[in-house]
């Protein structure tokens, strides 16, 4: 104990060395699932949706209260607004239309015979280090296992990472180790999507790849993790990298106010016949 | 008894702040604003508890952050668990508790830990720290500011507790 007590220093080194080392093994491992982990996220569970439920009350109530003193304000502006939206009617029609494209592309259980679960997102990342982390209210009682598919409406959102009996982990496809095969939607130009901390980036595609400012992109199903076909997101920048094309991905989820996510039960691996 | 009483209430203490942290005060949310209540309690155990006790939950704080948080695991225990041996090693320290010294020892030990996480990931090539150093310098202001009240706090709860 004297000891221990003398030689701090040397404490933090030996525990650095440690670190080193027990973090390569992780990282090239790439599984935390045991059930000392797993009992972890379940002792969670109740604490972070009991926060999230009074939250979301307290938010509610307090944006009744100030409805109220603005509905006077309101009533007019909305008046107003009421005449600008029937001229919008038209443009509306058109979105309709390119919506029901889109709605196409995304309707997951149009695209795969996959069955899928709704989650509400309770928690985030406790850490600055790793923020694109998010914990869900569903875990293996609803059928999901490590690996999984997450996506909402908009796209894809991530992989399940560690599983409790009501509650799961999930790596957004911000974080920097997560990487997700993909097309470029209008070329079929192939690359890889990988997390840079709050955006994407698309590595890896051929050099004399026909890809623009604005194309879209989508999962090839080839990873063996997310089904094919969903949308990622939007390439807004390009640049050369090594003997590449690298191309920056705005995802198209809004990941920082994720509220609501779909579980695709697909095991990892399992690369269904129409995709 | 007064043992057991404070083991329930600093293992109670750590589950309520890292929920906090994961939910209200989530750095998904607030960035470098979002205070390191974990890292504040590793001080507290360290300049309140015994060595073994301390030791054995402030091992489980850095756990719990490790699981909480994806993967890398044994960055935030083995940085936390350095953090404790270092603050703990010079507890005797009657200073300790008076404010400026304390506000030095919070952000330092903000400081330590980057450096600690960052050593760590700079063996791993394929990760790599995505925070500049001023938001680093920035959460460590965070992390004192609210640290302090944070700190006493936790002492007059645990004092409460010892009676």
């Amino acid at each position: 104990m004297g000891f221990l007590r003398r030689h701090p220093i040397l404490i933090s080194i030996i525990l650095l060395i440690l670190a080193i080392q027990v973090s390569s093994l992780y990282i090239n491992d790439k599984q935390v699932e045991n059930p000392f982990s797993r009992s972890i996220l379940n002792l969670n569970y109740y604490p972070q949706k009991f926060i999230h439920s009074v939250t979301g009350r307290i938010v509610t109530v307090w944006e009744n209260y100030i409805d109220l003193i603005d509905t006077k304000k309101e009533n007019l502006k909305l008046r107003l607004e009421n005449q600008k939206l029937r001229q919008k009617t038209i443009e509306i029609s058109e979105v309709k239309l390119q919506n029901e494209r889109l709605r196409k592309l995304l309707q997951f259980k149009e695209y795969t015979t996959h069955k899928t679960v709704t989650a509400n997102v309770i928690a985030g990342s406790p850490s600055l280090l790793r923020t694109e982390v998010v914990i869900i209210d569903k875990g293996a009682e609803s059928g999901i296992t490590e690996g999984m598919p997450v996506a909402s409406y908009d796209g894809i959102v991530g992989r399940i990472h560690l599983v409790g009996d009501k509650n799961s982990e999930v790596i957004l496809i911000t974080d920097p180790l997560s990487a997700v095969d993909a097309y470029i939607h209008r070329t079929r130009a192939r690359g890889i999507v990988k997390g840079t901390g709050n955006s994407c980036v698309m590595d890896y595609i051929e050099n004399n790849t026909d890809i623009s400012n604005g194309d879209k992109v989508i999962s090839s199903g080839k990873d063996g993790f997310f089904p094919k076909g969903v949308l990622i997101g939007t390439v807004d920048n390009i640049e050369q990298k090594g003997g590449f094309l690298s191309a920056h991905v705005s995802p198209n989820v809004e990941l920082k106010s994720l509220e609501e996510v779909l579980v695709i039960l697909k095991k990892p691996g399992n690369i269904a016949f129409n995709e | 008894m007064n043992k057991t009483f404070t083991i329930i209430f600093f293992i109670i203490l750590s589950l309520i702040l890292i929920v906090v942290q994961s939910t209200i005060l989530s750095p998904k949310n607030l960035g470098f604003l979002s205070p390191d209540l974990n890292l504040i309690l590793i001080i507290a155990l360290a300049l309140l508890t015994g060595f073994k006790g301390g030791t054995i939950l402030a091992f489980g704080n850095g756990y719990m952050m490790d699981i909480l948080s994806g993967n890398l695991m044994g960055v935030n225990t083995l940085s936390r668990l350095s953090i404790f041996a270092i603050i703990r090693s010079t507890n005797e320290n009657v200073y300790y508790h008076r404010i400026p010294v304390l506000f030095l020892a919070i952000f330092l030990s903000t400081i330590f830990l980057w450096v600690f996480i960052w050593i760590v990931i700079k063996f791993n090539s394929d990760v790599e720290v995505h925070n500049s150093f001023s938001e680093i310098f920035k959460n460590g202001l965070v992390n004192t500011v609210v640290g302090i009240p944070v700190f006493f706090l936790i002492k007059k709860f645990y004092e409460r507790v010892q009676k």
